[in-house]
Order: structure tokens, then sequence, then C-alpha cells
């Protein structure tokens, strides 16, 4: 059976679209590993946790920070058992949740893709909590109106699109630290 | 803001039900979510027209992105003014769309915003042989319409399937394609980002953005025949009164709902 096969139940829309907390599952591993890498026959584990040194050569390289210090991380090898990537699974804080994300870099050390695996979304109390709304405070000093363009908005994913592409740089610049 | 319910996966099978393939990648500036629904069982076909939506949206990041210099729109920022710049047929029509949506909407819509009080007269000039020329040296963004254009990209790349259903939604601007209906609900901006189920759609573009003020928000929802309209006209909706925009809502067959949150009053309404 095609893994990327999944058979929908309407039943659970009506459900997920009155919670006020929801995950949206997009892909499994297995399934983003099979689409990322379609020539793979293996993927070797190799998940790393690398040392403080790496970790402050990691920072450095990239001017972001390193919350996590582990890496989930796997060697793809084609049918003549050659290397022909990486395949590394990360998260990153969206709007307000975690992402979970999987990167296929190739053997030159090059980010080939990026597919979401998981995106959570809450709107519940942060929405309604002071703190959460003065992010909005002084951000339309100048013009009268600020277009969401800068800031967290409710439903749209300028924020957490930019954590991402800010991740990606973190997991390239782990690779080459680490591998 | 706007969003289609979540869909589900389950591994229960039903005789009805269609097969699905769902992915997410980040592309413009967003998050671009597709899912693809098959009437008739052939999933690997689905799998191939999945890759095929996404590097199509790719493609189109590729000539109309704001931030890479060698895209249609980066040559055109970075051109001599009356300089001819050659651009994609695609960025040609979707620049002259832009322009119409302009003079229509009394400046209300402008791809050169960033420049306007320096630049008040700066326009494209369109050439015969295909280039572009730009007035002056005002900076244009096409990121109030181009992701809509992407939307109607993928959405005509389904249609090529015939029985294939999807919900395209790249950042807030959806598009639904088939006969397959799909419910369609607005997150108001205040009190708990509850969400207010609109109805159930066929074959809709609708586009939201999200304006915040000092201590009150507004939630634009535009219906229009394509998202690229729709995505554009969010802007015009918000800005211009139903009355002012009566007659260009009328030309582009485009319908409006806002949402109007005040912190300050502690209110929140829909207000048409």
């Amino acid at each position: 059976m095609n893994p990327l096969r999944f058979v929908t139940t309407p039943v659970l829309y009506a459900c997920l679209a009155t919670s006020p907390c929801y995950a949206t599952d997009y892909l499994t591993i297995e399934q983003a590993q099979k689409l990322m890498f379609p020539s793979a026959v293996e993927f070797e584990v190799a998940h790393t946790v690398f040392t403080n040194q790496q970790k402050i050569q990691i920072e450095a390289s990239t001017g972001l920070s390193v919350m996590n210090r582990a890496q989930k991380i796997w060697r793809a090898h084609g049918e003549k058992d050659e290397f022909i990537g990486w395949f590394v699974v990360d998260y990153v804080v969206g709007k307000h949740m975690l992402i979970d994300y999987a990167i296929a870099i190739d053997a030159n050390r090059t980010v080939k893709e990026v597919e979401i695996l998981s995106y959570r979304e809450s709107y519940g109390g942060e929405i309604r909590s002071e703190n959460w709304l003065h992010q909005f405070d002084g951000k339309s000093k100048d013009s009268a109106v600020t277009l969401n363009r800068d800031i967290t908005n409710i439903g749209g994913a300028t924020l957490s699109s930019r954590h991402v592409t800010e991740g990606v740089k973190r997991v390239l610049a782990t690779i080459n630290v680490t591998q | 803001m706007l969003h289609s319910s979540s869909l589900s996966h389950s591994s229960s099978l039903s005789h009805s039900s269609p097969t699905t393939i769902r992915r997410a990648k980040p592309l413009l500036g967003t998050i671009v979510d597709i899912s693809l629904f098959a009437r008739d069982d052939d999933d690997s076909s689905l799998s191939e027209l999945s890759t095929k939506c996404f590097d199509r949206v790719s493609e189109i990041q590729r000539m109309m992105s704001f931030f890479e210099t060698s895209s249609d729109v980066g040559r055109l920022n970075t051109s001599k003014p009356l300089d001819h710049v050659a651009v994609s047929p695609e960025t040609f029509k979707l620049l002259q769309l832009a322009q119409d949506l302009y003079n229509n909407s009394g400046g209300t819509f402008d791809v050169m915003y960033q420049n306007r009080k320096e630049f008040p007269e700066a326009s494209i000039l369109f050439h015969d042989n295909g280039t572009v020329s730009r007035t002056a040296r005002a900076t244009t963004d096409l990121g109030g319409i181009a992701k809509g254009y992407a939307v109607d990209e993928v959405a005509k790349l389904v249609q090529t399937k015939p029985g294939v259903s999807a919900v395209i939604n790249a950042g807030g601007d959806i598009r639904f394609v088939g006969e397959q209906s799909f419910p369609l609900s607005i997150r108001s901006p205040l009190f708990d980002g509850k969400l207010f189920y609109v109805g159930s759609f066929t074959e809709c573009a609708v586009a939201t953005s999200v304006f915040t003020h000092m201590t009150s928000q507004v939630s634009v929802s535009v219906f229009a025949p394509s998202c690229a309209l729709a995505d554009s006209l969010t802007k015009v909706a918000f800005r211009m009164s139903a009355a002012e925009r009566s007659n260009l809502f009328l030309k582009y067959q485009a319908r409006c709902m806002k949402f109007s949150a005040s912190r300050d009053k502690g209110t929140q309404e829909l207000v048409q």
C-alpha cells in the first residue's frame, strides 16, 4: 500500500473545527523519508547529541540560538549502499506551538526539500491575554494601520514560516558541524 | 482569519471515503497547505499531482519573489527607470492586473506602496515585446496578490485531473476545487479566536487578511472568482467603505465580510 494513502473520516472534520486547539498531521517520518529520498533503500539512524563546543560553533555560524542539543538524523543510502544524503527531523515554535518538519540534505550539503510533518495551533488563552495583545502596541506608531507583516497574526503563518526558515539554517549548520 | 476545517486522516476503511494526500511546505513566505482528494482509488497519481502542485508554487516564488534579486520582480526593482526588463508572460499579466486594480481602486491597491509618497506618479509600462519598465525608482512588491495567484495556478493543475478535489491554502488565501464541498469557517480576531462557520462550499476562492491598529483588529474576507482578486481586494475592502467600493466589487464580482474587534470596548462584531 502506498504510504501516502489515507482514508478521511468526515465526522472528524466537524469535531476538529470547533476544538480550541488542534494539530494537523501531514506526513509520518516514514512517509516523508520515501517522498524526499525516493531512491533510498535504507535510512541509517545517526541521531546526535552534540557538545557544548559544537553548540557554540553552530550558534556562531548562524547567529541563531540552539535550544536543543540533540538532533534526529538519518543517513540515507541507495541501492549500492552509496550515501545519498541526510534526513533530519527538527521542530521550531510557530505562532505559539511547535511545528515538526523534515529536511532533506543531499550529499553535497545542499538543502533539497522541506516538508512540514505536523502543525499545532492553539487559539485559547494566549489570544485573550493582555500580554499577547501587547505585541501590537507600538507597532503602529508611524502608520495608522499595520498590515500584519511583522507581528504574530492570529490566523496567518508569516511568523511560523520565518521560524521554519531559521530552523533549516540551523539544521544545515548542525550537519556541517557534527557530520 | 479564514481557514478550512481541519482534515483528519484515519486508518479505518469506509466504502465511500476518498483517497487523500495532504502536504505542507514553507513557500511564499507562509506555509502552503495542499490537500488532494481522489474519487477513485488511485493514490500514486495523486502523490505525483501533489508534487507537481508544490513545484508550481516554487516556480511562482522564483518568478515573483520580492527577496530574490534574480526574480522578475527583483530585476524590475534593480532596473533603471524606463529600461526594458524581460519578465515571464505570467509576471507580465499579473503586473497588468495589479495596475488595473490600482487604477480601478483609486490607488488603494498599490504594488508600489513602499515608495508611493516619494513617487506619486510612478507606474509600470507594458511593452508589445513582453517587457516592462518602471517609470521611477519605486519598488514593486507583488506580496499582496502573488500568493492568491499561486493558489489559482495550483487550482488549474488540479482541474486537469478529473475526479480530484482539493483544498489549497496559502496563509489564508484558500481555494476549494472539484466537485467535493468543504466547510469554511472564519476565525474572529479576538475572544478566544472562536470560529464562525460560514457555510459549505464547492469551487470557491476566498482570501482573508487581518489588519491591526493600536487596540483593535479587523479581519477582512473577500470571496471572488479568483484568489488573486480575492487576495488583492482584501486590502481594498479594509480601506474603503461599502459605498466607496460597491462599483469596484460589482465589476470584479467580489463580496466581502468584515470582523471588527476592539480591546478597549471589549466588543467584536460582524461588520458587513
